[in-house]
């Protein structure tokens, strides 16, 4: 039973002709697709998607198909190194060359196929070195979620959650006054901006006001 | 051992040194051996830049490649003894000034 691998690419003409290619060179059942199918796709027992990081959107369609349990490779040029970071956090498994040839592509689909790693060496030190980066920031902001009073870690909760400070107010039972004095200590502390930054921090680190009111 | 020591406590930021061949898959080392580089030494020769520690290393290899952390963590002790023993390493304030 040959693997099914789906080709996403903006122009169609160069996608199935690297399908055809590809097709012939290590008989696996490789189809292109043009980018409107990748919701379908989404939902298809693909067991690989290339998919061209031009691809308007791509990170995300990535993280979906992702999300849904595909692997994803992307087809990629010249791309700098915040695209392969963010490629990566995407969920993509790797990334092929369009410049490296059809060789190239065929033994890094086989790899991918294989449920190893793709990096081209060349791109690998970048990438590398921006997952290091990445991961001291996070620590970095970690460190200061942990300076939070248990009242605080609350209330940037509830700003994640969209409330403004008189709902906030409402909510923990304290005044506005009050509630504005923690979103400041808050902010100071996280070092971010305004209550949007906050908000989005709160998010993505996943505090909710959930288990926190007592 | 020449060239400094695979130590293994969490702060130690090796550098590498040594010419890496044109397809970055092996590299020359001070006796003129050339050492291939497998996919893991290749990924630690690349994070040996004076600034990096094996946690970092070991996190994010563990990013990029689907397999168990202790895999990882082992793996990269290895690439980094390795690389040492060939003299492909020193520490940061070993480098000539």
């Amino acid at each position: 039973m040959p693997a099914h691998v789906t080709l996403v690419t903006i122009d169609q003409v160069v996608g199935s002709a690297l399908a055809a290619s590809l097709q012939d060179r290590v008989g696996l059942d490789v189809v292109s697709a043009p980018p409107t199918r990748l919701g379908a796709i989404a939902t298809s027992n693909v067991d690989l998607v290339v998919l061209d990081l031009q691809v308007p959107e791509s990170l995300a369609h990535c993280k979906a198909l992702a999300d849904a349990g595909l692997r994803v490779l992307f087809l990629v040029d010249s791309p700098d190194d915040e695209e392969l970071l963010a490629a990566v956090e995407a969920g993509a498994v790797g990334f092929a060359a369009s410049s490296g040839g059809l060789r190239e592509l065929e033994q890094t689909v086989n790899a991918a196929l294989r449920g190893e790693a793709c990096v081209p060496r060349r791109l690998l030190g970048g990438l590398l070195r921006g997952l290091v980066q990445r991961r001291r920031e996070l620590d970095v902001v970690e460190q200061r979620l942990e300076t939070l009073s248990a009242r605080e870690r609350e209330v940037l909760g509830l700003l994640g959650d969209g409330l403004d400070h008189k709902q906030i107010a409402q909510r923990l039972f304290i005044s506005p006054e009050t509630a504005r004095t923690h979103i400041q200590r808050l902010l100071k502390k996280l070092a971010v901006r305004n209550r949007l930054e906050a908000a989005n921090l709160a998010a993505e680190y996943g505090i909710s006001r959930q288990g926190d009111v007592a | 051992m020449s060239g400094g020591s695979a130590r293994a406590d969490s702060s130690w930021t090796p550098v590498r040194r040594g010419a890496l061949s044109d397809d970055g898959e092996s590299v020359r080392d001070p006796q003129g051996s050339v050492i291939v580089l497998n996919t893991t030494a290749q990924a630690v020769w690349e994070l040996c830049d004076g600034s990096t520690t094996m946690p970092e290393m070991v996190h994010a290899l563990l990013t990029l490649f689907d397999a168990p952390e202790a895999t990882i963590r082992h793996d990269v002790s290895e690439a980094l003894i390795e690389l040492s023993r060939h003299g492909l390493l020193s520490q940061p304030q070993e480098e000539p000034a």
